[in-house]
């Protein structure tokens, strides 16, 4: 080892009996290796090492074992060393070998100080332009090697430094920059112990490091190398030595290399750096020294006397007068002991300080304020004196009249005659604009340089001590022409005359200075220390008398990369005396330092930090070195660059913003909210963001508000058009059922094609918000699902026209009115038919189809077109009842789907409000015209369903509440309502698509029938469900919903047994309008009705209510059976023209009339025969009276259902719920006003279907249907 | 690569912007200072509410007077899914119309909706 030199130095030295350890450690390894091979060795060791340190230790053992001649106090020595270097991981292959970069030159000197460096601790005395950095760099990279999780720490005194080491070091080894940081005051505290946790090379300034190790953040057992540049700073309380002194405090095993060029200019100076940082060795080189002398490049240093001027030397006479009194008081009382003449600020400090302690002791002298005074003068005076000497009269003549300005001095010496003539001399000599010897030699000095150097290329730095001088020589340099572009670089401070520059400004400085644009700085001593102010070649010391270690640094300005020469101007006198005094002084020093000081110094016993099983080996590497990339600043410029190209504007932008932001305002394109209120109507289509509640709230005021507007005057013109669509349709039916049918289908196909797109996307809306809203069943998705299918269907409904035609010709019956309806319906079954999984989405279509035909229908009447819709869904979810008993085994998803329905037609009938929300809807539709009428219908009754849907899982969920349950009862028996119309237009449907099928409900075969009868059961039992929920609440409230879930399992066989029912009930429905017609008791039943509805408003007796169903229902079953699916299609039919032909009113009336055929049917199936009109008549009674009623008339009615406890018959009530909901929204006088011109147009009607019904086949029934039209227009 | 927003920057100095002019506005009146206590106060009633997107900026904007990072971040995410929404919204209009071109037409027709969702 190279390093065992020093050791053998230190070996008698018991403070460096670790050293001595590690030496024979050093030999038994040796020895070792010999036997063995060394590498094994190394290996054996690293493993014990790495279990628990114990390498190290076995490696003593045997040391101990085999040298136990050494001391016994070694063993513990080592232990404790040993621990403290177990710290640190080591990765064991790269600590065999040490990396040296020969990227540059390699220079002996340099690689031999650094071998040096890597293992003790050592002080670097190099003189500048030496290539310390590269040193520390090596050093430094070494460490970052073989610890790979040690942090490394270089520290430099100031900011501009710390940039330029973490450059320098970067270039010279490549330290990845991932890894390293520099790190200043700059840096919030959070921020550094975060970077002190992520980044392993630390570049700081030391007060950075002190405060940071001093709180923590810095990971100090992490640390294994600390680099301290311009380590003469170390003294005193500087932040290198309370840094180190904490360190050491810890204690952590680190290394520490100091690197400086002027390491004091003292012996004890250098010692305590020496102390301070616990340094083994120091590496001093010189100029002059074998290895240094190549690199050095020859640097003139030229000392210049300059004879003080005349004007000079007077003023300092003066000023020796003046001194001479105050220095005599202070020689009387024993303070100062030297000739005034050789006095200076720093002696005559060292003496007042001298006097202080004299003072302390013995504090009887009373004059002990006096003589402060005197030393406070004295100083101020002789430091005028030398500022006279040295730069000139003109600071001193500002220092004397700040200084005459204020405090004792002022108050002492304004009365000095002396003085004040002494400054007017200094006064008179200004003005007189004598520029001091030194300034005029400087100038003869700089442009001769000029003269024989390129002012291109040549730079020149002055320095000065004061920046009141540095004033003067800009001043001075000012006037000689523009070859000398010169410019001051000075500190930060701002003194009271001058402003500092700031940091920025600086680096402009030094900036351009490098390009050029300056070839003269003129610094303070901020430019002597560190900064690579690049190449100079002349270096102007404009004041001599300063300290020789700052004189080296001047001089280190120069002379870098090649030759330099330094000017000295001295002042002939005490400047001259004191220049070469300190030049005598700094080589004594130097020749302290000789022979690495070891003579002169006590040095510091240092860890090795690599095992000494580790021989590092060096390796020459050449080092690819990326290129540097300042941190944070540039990059955050690029940025911006980046990000501001990318916000030019193309001129086409541009345009847009001038057309929409004219900056004069005139052709300022103002939003407006209020432009387009038809299409608040509907809920827009929506990217990502989906409709808030408010947004939702803000429809259905629009539809509210729209409804109302237009109701008024486009309801009965939509009547009327629709009223002449349906005459045209009956005719032609009647006569020419196909041709006509096919028209009226084919413009009802294209409006709702042109339609169909809204509604389709609104029906997607809405099954997707229901969706959302039930999210119970995953099978509420699938039902979305076929809600988009059923939008497909939708679209393909115009293609299917003469299916539809076909079917409608056959079923010609009841088509007309639902002509919409029809086509859908035909289109579903053809859907389903092309599909089997269309079938459980065809309920679904169904629904939409429903709606579409049915909003035809609803724009005449509004009330009408709420419960059309209502009656739509419900048709579908009857279908599905009755292909229950088909298909028991029905898909979930199709009941789900089906329930969803429900849902939909409770949500819609269960709120007034959204009863009358329906009506608003109806009258927009036939203001737009029915056919987008229909499709707003559509929106609306999904709007509706949304927010009932929500409402129905509230009532169910809250059941228990009361007010909740009765809320509840009325979506039910909505709900039930819809189902029932559905079923008949199901029902209908069927009979059309399937014809003969009618009958056959049972028969899967047919998908359409088959998905209505799937969907069906599920709706029946939600309807079910609903009702019964329903009925327990308002009857006991309490009552769980288990038992409700009971009720419906029982509902459901109900439901079952209704379902081959349900075809009866088709059949019954049609028997009922036939019989109804052939009964004729229709006028005289809706009378009664009226009569009963009202007793019912008034007297709101549930009983009434309860028998009538009941009645009803036993009729009904047992007209089912009889009656075929034709006679329910044309009831249906009737039904839809009636509705259609009449007005809003004839329209509630059919309605009603359906809900009440709807009643019938699901009566019937409960039981008697009797006579289906009664029932029918009953059922529109109680639907009345229903509408008339309040929800807890419904929920009586509901009760005596549910006392009678059929499915049916609670279906019914909800029907008739449904239709109190309804009429409950409207004014019972209208609606009593209008059941009774109903009640006579229905009588009217039924007479006619009576009249035509009484064969009962399809043909008649379709031309029945056509009169009632007539009749309705 | 995360979708392309908005410069914070850009924002903040918008917001600066309005900040300034409020204050402006405020010190030009003010001799109505009783009013604008009264508004501050239903500004405040309101925050009672739960407020959510664009009303959260329009707060920010009225009643503050400073926003750090993430509420610049925050802020600038809300508008790239405002304008983004809006701006298919008005698409979906003008596809309907068969128009290939954005109007303002469009964007009305959506807008009265587009604000009560945000």
């Amino acid at each position: 080892m190279e390093s065992n030199n020093p050791y053998e130095i230190l070996d008698d030295d018991d403070g460096f009996d670790w050293e001595a350890a590690a030496r024979e450690i050093d030999a038994v390894c040796q020895m070792r290796s010999d036997a063995k091979t060394n590498e094994s060795e190394a290996e054996k060791v690293c493993q014990k090492r790495k279990g628990k340190g114990k390498g190290k230790q076995s490696t003593l053992d045997s040391f101990v074992g085999i040298a136990e001649k050494e001391s016994e106090t070694n063993p513990v020595r080592e232990n404790d060393a040993e621990e403290s270097i177990c710290d640190h991981h080591i990765d064991n292959e790269a600590a065999k070998t040490w990396i040296y970069p020969v990227n540059v030159p390699l220079r002996d000197y340099q690689f031999h100080i650094a071998q040096t460096a890597l293992f003790q601790n050592t002080l670097v005395a190099l003189p500048t332009g030496l290539g310390k950095t590269l040193i520390a760099a090596v050093v430094m990279y070494n460490y970052f090697r073989w610890f790979p999780e040690g942090k490394i720490v270089f520290a430099a005194p100031s900011r501009p430094l710390v940039m330029q080491q973490i450059e320098a070091c970067h270039n010279i080894v490549g330290i990845p920059q991932e890894w390293t940081v520099d790190m200043t005051g700059q840096l919030s505290p959070p921020k550094r112990a975060r970077l002190w946790k992520t980044k392993r090379v630390f570049f700081v300034t030391p007060q950075v490091l002190e405060k940071d190790i001093h709180s923590g953040k810095c990971l100090v057992k992490y640390l294994v190398c600390l680099v301290i540049d311009e380590a003469h700073r170390a003294m005193g309380n500087y932040s290198y030595c309370e840094a180190v002194r904490e360190l050491m405090a810890v204690p952590v095993q680190l290394r520490i290399l100091a690197l400086t060029a002027t390491p004091g200019s003292k012996q004890q100076t250098v010692q305590d750096v020496i102390d301070n940082l616990h340094i083994s060795k120091l590496e001093h080189r010189n100029e002059t020294d074998h290895d240094v002398m190549p690199y050095v490049h020859d640097r003139k240093i030229e000392l210049i006397q300059v004879a003080m001027g005349q004007d000079a030397v007077e003023i300092n006479n003066k000023f020796l007068e003046v001194i001479r009194p105050i220095a005599t008081k202070l020689t009387n009382i024993g303070a100062i002991n030297r000739d005034y003449r050789t006095l200076s600020p720093c002696v005559l400090l060292e003496m007042r300080e001298k006097f202080r302690q004299g003072q302390m002791q013995d504090p009887s002298h009373n004059n002990y304020i006096d003589v402060e005074g005197y030393f406070g003068v004295l100083i101020t005076l002789y430091y005028i004196h030398k500022l006279l000497s040295s730069h000139g009269i003109r600071p001193a003549y500002e220092m004397l009249e700040r200084k005459l300005k204020q405090g004792f001095f002022a108050k002492y010496m304004s009365k000095n005659e002396d003085i004040l003539k002494a400054r007017q001399l200094m006064h008179q000599s200004l003005s007189h604009g004598a520029s001091s010897p030194k300034l005029s030699k400087m100038l003869e000095v700089l442009l001769e340089h000029f003269k024989t150097n390129d002012p291109q290329n040549s730079r020149v730095i002055i320095f000065s001590n004061f920046r009141e001088s540095v004033r003067d020589i800009m001043v001075a340099i000012g006037g000689i022409g523009d070859q000398i572009r010169a410019t001051e670089f000075i500190g930060q401070s701002s003194g009271k005359t001058t402003k500092g520059q700031s940091q920025k400004v600086q680096q402009a400085v030094l900036k351009k200075f490098r390009s050029g644009a300056y070839n003269v700085i003129v610094a303070t001593s901020i430019g002597e220390e560190g900064l690579d102010i690049m190449e100079v070649d002349l270096v102007i010391s404009f004041d001599a008398n300063i300290s020789p270690l700052r004189m080296i640094q001047r001089m280190g300005r120069t002379g870098r990369k090649h030759d330099g020469r330094v000017v000295v101007l001295a002042c002939e006198g005490a400047e001259l005396k004191g220049y070469l005094k300190k030049k005598a002084k700094s080589k004594t020093i130097t020749k302290h330092m000789r022979n690495g000081g070891i003579n002169s110094f006590v040095f510091h016993p240092s860890p090795r930090m690599i095992p000494h099983i580790f021989k590092p080996e060096v390796q020459y590497v050449e080092l690819s070195i990326e290129k540097f990339i300042p941190r944070q600043n540039n990059v955050r410029e690029n940025h911006l660059q980046t990000s501001a190209s990318k916000d030019e504007l193309t001129l086409a932008e541009t345009d847009l913003l001038g057309k929409y932001f004219h900056s004069t305002g005139e052709n300022r394109c103002r939003l407006s909210l209020i432009a387009f209120p038809h299409s608040q109507t509907f809920p827009s289509r929506v990217h990502k963001v989906k409709h808030s509640c408010g947004t939702w709230m803000f429809i259905d005021m629009m539809q509210r508000l729209q409804g109302l507007a237009a109701c008024a005057g486009n309801n009965e013109n939509s009547t009327l058009q629709e009223g002449r669509c349906l005459e045209n349709s009956k005719p032609l039916v009647s006569t020419e059922l196909d041709e006509a049918k096919n028209d009226n289908r084919d413009t009802m196909g294209r409006n709702i094609d042109s339609e169909n797109c809204l509604k389709v996307d609104s029906c997607h809306m809405e099954i997707e918000d229901f969706v959302d809203l039930t999210l119970q069943d995953n099978t509420f998705c699938d039902t979305g699902e076929c809600q988009e299918e059923t939008a497909d269907g939708d679209e393909t409904i115009p293609e299917t026209p003469d299916a539809k035609r076909n079917l409608s010709n056959e079923g010609a019956i009841a088509t007309e009115i639902a002509n919409s309806v029809e086509k859908q319906t035909s289109s579903l079954a053809a859907d389903a038919c092309d599909n089997g999984m269309r079938d459980e989405e065809l309920s679904p279509r169904l629904t939409n189809l429903i709606i579409s035909g049915v909003v035809p229908e609803s724009p005449i009447e509004e009330r009408g077109k709420s419960r059309n819709k209502f009656v739509i869904r419900g048709c579908i979810s009857p279908v599905h009842l009755q292909e229950q008993q088909n298909a028991a085994s029905l898909s979930c998803r199709e009941t789900e789907n089906v329930i969803i329905d429900s849902d939909n037609g409770k949500n819609v009938c269960t709120s007034p409000v959204n009863d009358s929300d329906n009506g608003k809807n109806v009258c927009t539709s036939p203001v737009n015209e029915t056919q987008t009428p229909l499709l707003e219908l559509k929106n609306c009754a999904i709007r509706r369903g949304r927010v009932f849907v929500s409402q129905i899982e509230e009532r169910h969920m809250h059941i228990v509440d009361p007010s909740i349950s009765e809320e509840s009862h009325p979506s039910c028996g909505e709900m039930s309502v819809s189902i029932k119309p559905a079923r008949k237009f199901k029902r209908l449907r069927k009979i059309e698509d399937t014809e003969s099928n009618m009958n056959q409900k049972n028969n899967n075969i047919f998908d359409s029938t088959a998905n209505f009868s799937k969907p069906a059961p599920a709706t029946n039992r939600k309807r079910y469900k609903h009702g019964q929920g329903l009925r327990k609440p308002a009857n006991v409230r309490v009552r769980d919903f288990i038992e409700e879930e009971a009720e419906v399992s029982s509902d459901a066989s109900v439901s079952n047994d209704e379902d081959a029912e349900d075809d009866n009930s088709v059949d019954s429905f049609i028997d009922d309008q036939t019989n109804l017609t052939a009964v004729t008791q229709p006028g005289a039943s809706r009378m009664d009705m009226m009569a009963i509805y009202r007793r019912s408003l008034l007297s709101q007796t549930p009983i009434s209510g309860g028998p009538k169903f009941s009645t009803n229902f036993s009729p009904d079953n047992v007209t089912m059976t009889a009656n075929i699916g034709e006679s329910g299609n044309s009831s249906v039919n009737t039904a839809s023209r009636f509705q259609t032909g009449h007005t809003s009113h004839s329209a509630n009336r059919t309605s009603e009339l359906i809900s009440t055929d709807c009643m019938t049917s699901e009566a019937g199936p409960s039981t008697s025969v009797p006579t289906e009109t009664d029932i029918r008549s009953r059922k529109r009674r109680l639907t009345f009276l229903n509408s008339g009623h309040f929800p807890s008339m419904n929920l009586e009615h509901e009760f005596a259902l549910q006392s009678k406890k059929e499915s049916v018959n609670t279906d019914a009530t909800i029907a008739v719920l449904c239709d109190d909901q309804f009429l409950n929204t409207l004014d019972l006088d209208e609606l009593e006003a209008q059941a009774t011109s109903i009640l006579k147009q229905k009588s009217d009607s039924s007479n006619q279907k009576q009249d035509i019904s009484p064969p009962s086949h399809e043909l008649n029934l379709d031309i029945i249907m056509t009169p009632s039209f007539d009749l309705g227009i | 690569m995360e979708e392309p927003t908005f410069e914070p920057d850009l924002i903040h100095s918008i917001m600066k912007r309005i900040w300034t002019l409020r204050t402006l506005e405020r010190e030009n009146v003010a001799t109505n200072d009783a009013a604008l206590d009264s508004e501050v106060g239903a500004g405040s009633s309101k925050k009672n509410r739960t407020t959510s997107g664009i009303y959260v900026i329009i707060i920010l904007l009225t009643n503050f007077l400073f926003a750090n990072a993430s509420a610049l971040k925050l802020t600038c995410e809300l508008l790239r899914i405002f304008v983004t929404e809006a701006v298919q919204r008005a698409v979906a209009i003008a596809e309907t119309e068969g128009d290939g071109q954005i109007e303002a037409t469009h964007l009305e027709s959506i807008l009265p909706q587009l604000l009560l969702d945000f």
